[in-house]
């Protein structure tokens, strides 16, 4: 995507990003910033949830709700800190869902073949508050008599009942264990839902990482478990219609409207919550491209040999192979959805005879644009070559550049082809730095992962053995990271010194990719 | 990445995860005063029949036997739920004041009614005030028809219903002691067809 095509909300946004990702990347390293994980990191309370939340249902009696959640709080070996862990859960997956949606925006991924994931993502989220309601309401303490009050309230607003449910906690009758029976239906029918809507949420992307890396899975489940017993839950008074509490202990993950809502009459109120919803489900509308879309990736079935390396390393699960018509070259030819396709450019990265990508940024234009770069007179032979993405050489090229580096930005270091890195070498570079995102910050998914396995662990695709690999590295940085890549650019110099100059006739490496070439490897 | 920077990178990552946790312990019952003041609440909140307001005629033979079977009654009744004036009163100022009419979107329900209205603290006369806005014609009271009886006792369906209808006029006036955010509940008890305070039990 071009950074220039954003929009200024985006940019301030990603900045922002941006900046935290590089913060946490120093704390915690690039594999276990807890920011890259955010999605992960909801899979995983919710795990916790179901677990937590099975043993205390086991506790839980409709007829007496406060009295038995009372005794559950009051077991100090097991139900206090099990309640602790399944409350600061479903309050970690609140702020997780928000840093993961917010990180989605700043990124420009809401939009076009990736507005489902976007929209299945805010039901999801609805579904999440909605659960916690009902969470709340179990307990039937002031807090979730004053939760079930606002809903009710509000759903009074709604023409379609006669009778005002808020009736039902104005104390003219004790609230019928069916209501509280009805509520525990709800809580755990909700999660249940939410299975439908994880499946939704991640059915258009392939090998979805659904666990946080264990350092960070222990360190959640350990924290949380901790923090649970070193600030133990407690109780709220009982609820009752005759008091009106004074001051509530609200759960502002869940309940953060609250005291706006309380102030408007029912209506506005409904409509405040339903306009929200509107706004955040309408974000893939919005943050749309404003010039065309990206378009997406094209097969040239002249060059494509039937590998299916495409189709494998698609991180969108985009492209498929079909049997190629008799007389073709090979029995199955690619082909991509362009339903599912978001343009990523993974694919160009993964055709060795360079016949998938995107139009203009296939394997064979990025060769064209490298030459052209190589033919610039103002390059010299022994340079390093800095190749990254487009963000990365906006935030800190100007700085490698000021170093001596020779700066190659392109759209995604993910879908870097291998020969652009050989044709460098070859045209004389000393040596050729790839800064590729962080692989969970990866905008297309799973670029780095590819760009690394074509680079050093032969898969298809892969940079040829002829290449020296002392005069490559890659590297991982996001765009607020400059100190860190100046660092490595400023090693990689110092370790490929001694190598001198690259050399050999770049003009080579194109006729490694014709046709005839590929079809060799097949 | 050097020891010290390990070291430091690692504290550093420690204390933020922690105060990470912290922060979801807080964040997750910060005190907030959703009734921040010290007034009381008048709750006046039941259901009720409303009266039937009906135009009642004899219906020919002729139209009666054009009827099916199960449907053949020797009257036919059309009309509407009265509407009702409410008003709440402390100290004899109001405070509140409804008209009120039959829930659904014909109105042939039952009144729902669910007023919360907050006074202050302290003693207060609470004067609660039904009214049947509308009149209602006499049933079979000042010219009894001829056929009143013999309807009534093939209908006996509409005199239980009237007989659950709400008094055309009910009234209550209770002296209250509330306590700042007390709600003090006035309701309608249908077996004894009046109105009525309710206030919480007293903590055992």
């Amino acid at each position: 995507m071009n950074a220039a095509d954003r929009r200024p909300a985006e940019r301030a946004a990603f900045r922002f990003l941006a900046s935290f990702d590089a913060g946490a990347n120093r704390l915690y390293g690039w594999r276990a910033n807890p920011l890259y994980q955010s999605g992960t990191i909801v899979v995983a309370c919710f795990l916790l949830m179901l677990l937590t939340g099975l043993w205390l249902v086991l506790f839980y009696r409709v007829g007496a709700p406060y009295d038995s959640v009372a005794r559950i709080t009051g077991d100090r070996w097991v139900g206090n800190w099990m309640r602790g862990v399944h409350r600061y859960a479903s309050d970690a997956a609140v702020l997780a869902t928000l840093v993961h949606a917010f990180r989605m925006f700043a990124q420009g991924r809401s939009w076009g073949p990736r507005a489902l994931a976007w929209v299945s993502g805010v039901v999801l989220l609805g579904l999440i508050l909605a659960c916690g309601w009902t969470g709340y309401v179990m307990v039937w303490d002031t807090f979730g008599q004053s939760l079930a009050r606002e809903g009710a309230r509000m759903l009074d607003a709604l023409p379609i009942l006669s009778e005002p449910t808020s009736r039902a906690f104005t104390g003219e009758r004790p609230l019928p264990p069916a209501f509280f029976f009805l509520n525990l239906f709800a809580h755990i029918g909700i999660p249940l839902a939410m299975g439908i809507g994880f499946w939704l949420h991640l059915s258009r992307v392939a090998r979805p990482a659904l666990l946080p890396p264990k350092p960070l899975l222990y360190g959640l489940v350990g924290g949380l478990v901790l923090i649970s017993l070193a600030l133990p839950i407690g109780m709220l008074p009982e609820a009752s219609p005759f008091h009106a509490p004074a001051m509530v202990r609200l759960d502002l993950f869940y309940a953060f409207w609250l005291p706006f809502t309380r102030w408007l009459r029912p209506g506005p109120a409904l409509l405040l919550m339903i306009g929200s919803a509107l706004a955040l489900l309408s974000v893939p509308l919005v943050t749309r491209r404003r010039a065309a879309a990206p378009p997406p990736s094209t097969v040239d079935e002249d060059l494509c040999v039937g590998c299916e390396q495409c189709a494998a390393d698609c991180p969108f699960e985009a492209i498929t192979m079909v049997t190629r018509p008799p007389g073709g070259r090979s029995e199955l030819v690619a082909r991509v959805d362009p339903a599912r396709c978001v343009s990523c450019g993974i694919c160009a990265g993964s055709c060795a005879p360079m016949g998938v990508g995107p139009p203009g940024r296939t394997g064979r234009d990025q060769l064209s644009a490298a030459r052209a770069f190589l033919d610039d007179p103002a390059r010299r032979s022994g340079e390093h070559v800095v190749i990254c993405c487009d963000r990365g050489a906006e935030r800190w090229g100007d700085a490698i550049a000021a170093e001596g580096a020779a700066v190659l930005p392109v759209d995604c270091a993910g879908n870097l082809h291998t020969s652009i890195i050989e044709l460098c070498v070859r045209g004389g570079a000393a040596g050729v730095l790839v800064v590729a995102c962080p692989p969970r910050d990866c905008w297309n998914r799973e670029g780095p992962r590819w760009l690394l396995a074509r680079v050093y662990h032969d898969r298809e695709a892969e940079l040829q053995a002829r290449v020296d690999r002392r005069r490559v590295r890659v590297t991982y940085a996001n765009a607020s990271e400059a100190t860190e890549v100046l660092a490595a650019y400023r090693g990689f110099v110092d370790d490929t010194r001694p190598l001198g100059a690259g050399g050999a006739d770049p003009g080579e490496v194109g006729a490694e990719c014709e046709p005839v070439a590929a079809e060799e490897q097949s | 990445m050097s020891a010290s920077q390990s070291w430091r990178a690692t504290v550093g990552g420690g204390t933020l995860a922690l105060a990470a946790m912290v922060g979801i312990v807080h964040g997750s019952q910060v005190p907030v005063a959703l009734d921040p003041g010290t007034r009381a609440v008048v709750r006046v909140a039941f259901s009720a029949r409303p009266e039937r307001i009906e135009i009642c005629r004899t219906l020919p033979d002729s139209e009666r036997l054009a009827l099916p079977a199960h449907m053949r009654q020797e009257t036919a009744c059309e009309g509407r739920t009265a509407h009702y004036h409410l008003e709440v009163r402390r100290d004899g100022q109001v405070i509140s004041a409804d008209l009120l009419r039959g829930g659904g979107l014909r109105s042939d329900r039952q009144l729902y009614v669910f007023h919360e209205v907050a006074i202050p603290r302290g003693p207060s006369e609470i004067e609660v005030l039904l009214v049947r806005v509308d009149s209602v014609p006499p049933r079979g009271s000042a010219a009894p028809d001829a056929a009143d009886e013999a309807r009534a006792a093939e209908d006996p369906m509409r005199l239980r219903r009237q007989a659950g209808e709400v008094p055309p006029r009910l009234e209550l006036r209770a002296r209250v002691t509330l306590a700042p955010r007390e709600v003090v509940l006035v309701t309608y008890d249908a077996e004894s067809r009046r109105l009525l305070a309710v206030q919480a039990p007293p903590s055992p």
